[in-house]
């Protein structure tokens, strides 16, 4: 397992997706600055407020990209069939890959995070973002991976990940809708009320807000840490099924 | 030229002519560029905010800083729409009600108008924003005030204002804004209800500064008659 967490980590560094990301990050935040800088007041925030919704979109778009293609790559040079051929079993094989993804996810994070901390007014806000940001990246390398390997090619899971991911961000938004505060009704209310009930709350993780006004108890880490708890294994396991049920 | 490559470039010659004929004939439908539309209601703002209402605040409160400023035109501020304006206002303010930016745009940037209805909102919008959160948002009642006061030449709208101002449970309220009503008051002609006030103030404020205490006796003493 030690020895496919390695080589995900390793691919990482090999594709440069790391420097890749930090350059687009160094760029998103110099962006940020700019536009942060064109506000009447609360300069500051605004600036640091932009780009903490620039890296996450970053680093959500990286990790999709980078999962969503090496998976591809394992397919087509036959490494999957390499790695299976090994004596360990096959739901071993999704968790090391995801464990792999996982460190890539959080060093991402926190790399992130460590910068975020120098522009935020509220250094527990940034830790706390930085946290949920990690466990969000946690999330996306998961319905990631189970997208390209159940559909192997990266394009379609590419964009079937970041569709999850785009409706998970919404779920707040249908469960509203569900809930009767929104518009709609009849049939639809009963659309989005499934909809949310199997989409994972991300609207819940990473709130920008914590970068200046810091964390409350009112803003839902338990509900956060339990939203990861529960869907991550459903994720894994359903990848750990599929793998199962492949012929290779 | 060969026979095939000339028929493809007569077809290319063909194509470009239909795409500028097609641009001739649709140069009049434009996208429409108000000033400023109408604003979202909260279900659209909480689509718009794709799980993250600080970061759709602060973009959509920088585009209402810039609206109708883009595109190589400067739109003064008498054609806004101000119903619309206080309405962005209004909902964007809902988005983070702790922070400064969406008051601080209209006291110092919407406030501006020489139109007194438009300015009649703004003020209200001021007021009704302190209220919600005094403690951080005293200052703008403060702003309303002197809107009142000095541009809409609404002595008892500016008193009202003053007497919110100065009751507002706010424990580092300065001075200064304790003494609106009374400024207000003495502008209104009510002298003696103005050196009132002036002595509620150094009879319940402790440790007022020798200066500001001189101030507020000189007041009392001599203004207040003038």
């Amino acid at each position: 397992m030690r020895a496919i967490l390695r080589f995900v980590v390793l691919t990482a560094l090999r594709d440069r997706l790391f420097a890749a990301l930090a350059v687009l990050l160094a760029a998103a935040a110099a962006l940020a600055l700019f536009l942060g800088d064109a506000a009447l007041v609360e300069k500051r925030e605004a600036a640091v407020v932009f780009a903490g919704g620039a890296a996450r979109l970053i680093l959500v778009c990286g990790l999709l990209v980078f999962v969503a293609f090496h998976i591809q790559r394992l397919f087509e040079t036959r490494e999957i069939e390499a790695l299976l051929a090994r004596p360990i079993a096959r739901e071993t094989v999704v968790l090391a890959l995801w464990s792999g993804y996982a460190v890539v996810a959080g060093v991402l994070a926190v790399g992130v995070g460590a910068a975020l901390a120098i522009l935020a007014p509220s250094t527990v806000g940034a830790a706390a973002f930085t946290a949920s940001l990690a466990l969000e990246g946690l999330l996306v390398c998961g319905f990631t991976l189970f997208a390209a390997l159940t559909l192997e090619r990266a394009v379609v899971s590419v964009l079937a990940a970041a569709g999850l991911y785009v409706m998970g961000r919404l779920a707040g938004f249908f469960v509203a809708i569900a809930a009767g505060r929104g518009e709609g009704a009849g049939v639809m209310r009963w659309v989005m009320e499934g909809i949310a009930a199997v989409m994972p709350r991300l609207d819940l993780f990473g709130q920008t807000r914590w970068l200046i006004h810091g964390v409350s108890s009112a803003d839902g880490w338990t509900v956060m840490l339990v939203q990861s708890a529960v869907y991550l294994p459903l994720l894994l396991v359903a990848a750990m099924i599929d793998l199962r049920r492949k012929r290779l | 030229m060969t026979g095939p490559l000339r028929a493809t470039s007569v077809l290319l010659g063909l194509t470009v002519a239909a795409q500028v004929a097609f641009h001739a004939a649709t140069r009049e439908v434009t996208p429409p560029w108000d000033v400023l539309g109408p604003p979202p209601t909260p279900a659209a703002l909480d689509l718009l905010a794709f799980g993250d209402h600080q970061v759709l605040y602060r973009w959509a409160t920088l585009s209402l800083q810039n609206a109708g400023d883009g595109g190589g035109r400067v739109t003064p501020l008498t054609d806004y729409d101000y119903e619309s304006v206080v309405g962005w206002l209004e909902r964007l303010d809902a988005l983070d009600p702790q922070a400064q930016m969406v008051p601080a745009l209209a006291a110092y940037y919407f406030g501006q108008t020489r139109d007194r209805d438009d300015l009649r909102r703004i003020v209200q919008f001021l007021h009704a924003a302190a209220v919600h959160d005094p403690g951080h948002r005293w200052r703008y009642l403060a702003h309303a005030v002197v809107m009142a006061r000095h541009r809409l030449h609404d002595l008892p709208l500016a008193l009202d204002l003053a007497h919110t101002l100065a009751d507002l449970p706010v424990a580092d309220l300065p001075l200064w804004a304790r003494q609106m009503p009374a400024l207000v008051l003495e502008k209104m002609g009510e002298g003696e209800a103005a050196r009132t006030v002036m002595r509620a103030i150094l009879a319940t404020v402790p440790d007022i500064p020798a200066g500001e205490r001189a101030f507020m006796e000189d007041f009392i003493n001599r203004r207040g008659i003038e």
